[in-house]
């Protein structure tokens, strides 16, 4: 075959993986759990440097050693070609990373009683950053079938394209261990996780699905101290300007040990008019957090977190939010997790309660599947809602 | 054989044509039966988008709604709370106008000044203040020409490769 045609036919299947990536869309990942290879920080193996989304060239060397199930493969230190963005086909300069996640999930749920179930991709996002010495340009562009609006450019109800991060940061410092940032950045604030919709992210509105804001953050990874805090300037994605949340979200993690660490965060915004509740309003959520890995295969995450919502001209309300997580890895690859969440929030009838039971398999380079068994249960005025959800997942990653 | 590939193909034709399930499909039918409703009110109403779906209640309405137990497809649930909501006069959006009094009057209980006082509703995009009719060719668009501009990124690294080997 003539090199123009495997030039033709190689662009042709990269415009074919971005149609095909860009038709679906969610979150990326984000693996706190990662403590149990001794990773305290998150910058090692992401572009963020409070972890999540796009992987640095080191991470990705790491997802193929350390995350996928290796069948029996022997030890390596030289990361195969097939790690690299798409699977090697591409070689990208050192200064350049690309990255992009597909997610394919089928939910059934059934509510006192009632089922429903869909079929649906979740996720469609490339991402890519480029490094001209300190300065880092960083961005995601993606397709999203419904939701997700807080993230769109377009402005349809659904079918819309998003762009969850894009900013500019600098590197300062002889060690470059800070880094200053301006533009839609994911909210720094508790564990960093891949499941949006537990509670300590969906109530405190941090979750790496919808919730970034813009602003302008300065995080800090030092050897045992990392963190990261965030003037918010309101979502420019949302308009008018009225429903723009402004104030400040941070975090800070001491690692104790190689297995241990724990931190505090804090986060206070105001909006002239939430979003949901239509009322000017000022949030508060503040707590701890920590990861502790006792033995090889087993992390442990928790996070408890105050929440205070204090809307014009009524009594600031209060409640709570609150997370315990245990991540056994049975064999590489393969992850069984146990997960038991409650919330009070502040409009809340009474503490809503969950169990997660799930499974989550790295089966190849770049692929993972999971299966989560979700029960819940909510008191109303009238009588407790029991819901039992189970969600099954299939994700690539380019 | 054949049957069976027969019937292999038409469960997976209607696995593809299927539309997405909806959370509570009866719901609208359902308010505009009981308010006598010229219209079932959209979608929209409670959830953040048309599509419905779980855990997309997001609009006060909705939100008032859930907290009378009404939940996945309980239309009994449904009809009480609306008897209930016209009892209590619930306000969700607090323009002063009741949350049924506006299905009754077709204005959207969520937004206040639309039966009320004046107010502005959330709008979703970039330059939001301008948004565009149809945004549909600009995702199009948008994605067409970064899947070239990726290609051509493509090409260039091939041509660096090719080079690199070269020498």
């Amino acid at each position: 075959m003539k090199p123009w045609a495997i030039r033709r036919g190689l662009a042709g299947v990269i415009v074919a993986l971005f149609l095909l990536v860009t038709c679906w869309v969610k979150p990326a990942e984000a693996y706190a759990w990662m403590i149990r290879h001794d990773y305290t920080g998150c910058n090692q193996c992401h572009a963020d440097p409070s972890g999540g989304g796009l992987l640095t060239e080191y991470g990705r060397a790491q997802s193929d050693f350390l995350l996928r199930m290796r069948y029996g493969a022997a030890e390596s230190y030289e990361p195969p070609r097939s790690a690299e963005f798409l699977f090697g086909v591409v070689k990208l300069p050192e200064t350049v990373l690309l990255g992009g996640d597909i997610r394919y999930a089928r939910v059934a749920t059934r509510v006192n009683g009632n089922d429903a179930s869909r079929t649906f991709f979740m996720q469609a996002d490339l991402a890519g950053q480029v490094a001209i010495n300190r300065v880092k340009v960083n961005g995601s562009i993606g397709y999203s079938e419904q939701g997700a609006r807080q993230a769109a450019l377009t402005h349809d109800p659904e079918h819309n394209l998003v762009s969850r991060v894009h900013w500019v940061g600098v590197d300062i410092g002889q060690d470059r261990n800070w880094q200053l940032r301006a533009g839609r950045m994911n909210m720094p604030f508790g564990i960093r996780t891949v499941e949006h919709t537990m509670w300590v992210r969906s109530s405190t509105r941090t979750d790496i699905a919808w919730s970034q804001q813009h602003g302008v953050s300065l995080a800090y990874n030092g050897a045992d101290l990392h963190g990261e805090v965030m003037l918010i300037a309101g979502n420019f994605q949302l308009a008018p300007d009225a429903f723009r949340e402004r104030g400040y979200s941070g975090y800070v993690e001491y690692a104790a040990s190689p297995h241990l660490a724990f931190g505090v965060s804090s986060l206070v915004t105001r909006a002239e008019k939430d979003y949901v509740s239509q009322q000017s309003l000022v949030r508060h959520a503040h707590g701890v957090f920590g990861r502790y890995n006792p033995v090889k295969p087993l992390v442990l995450l928790a996070e408890a977190n105050l929440l205070a919502d204090a809307a014009e001209g009524a009594a600031t309300s209060t409640g709570f939010v609150g997370m315990l997580q245990a991540d056994a890895e049975v064999i590489q690859g393969l992850h069984l997790n146990a997960t038991g969440e409650a919330l009070k929030g502040s409009g809340d009838y009474g503490t809503k309660t969950g169990i997660w039971g799930s499974v989550v398999w790295f089966f190849l380079p770049h692929f993972d599947t999971r299966v989560d068994v979700i029960w819940q249960s909510a008191p109303t005025s009238f009588s407790t809602v029991k819901t039992t959800m189970l969600l099954a997942q299939l994700h690539a990653f380019l | 054989m054949n049957r069976t590939a027969l019937r292999v193909s038409f469960a997976l034709a209607v696995f593809a044509l299927a539309p997405a399930a909806r959370a509570s499909d009866p719901f609208p039918d359902t308010i505009k039966m009981q308010l006598n409703l010229s219209e079932a009110p959209p979608c929209t109403y409670c959830h953040q988008t048309l599509i419905g779906g779980l855990m997309t209640v997001t609009k006060p309405f909705g939100r008032t709604v859930q907290k009378y137990g009404v939940h996945l497809q309980d239309v009994a649930a449904l009809r009480n709370a609306i008897m209930q909501m016209q009892v209590n006069g619930d306000d969700s959006d607090g323009d002063g106008v009741g949350d049924i009094a506006e299905l009754l009057q077709g204005t959207d209980p969520n937004v206040a000044g639309e039966g009320g006082i004046e107010a502005d509703e959330a709008r979703y995009g970039c330059f939001c203040s301008t948004p565009p009719a149809r945004s549909a060719p600009s995702v199009v668009g948008a994605a067409g020409l970064a899947g070239l501009a990726l290609s051509g990124f493509g090409r260039r690294a091939l041509r660096r490769r090719r080079v690199e080997r070269k020498t």
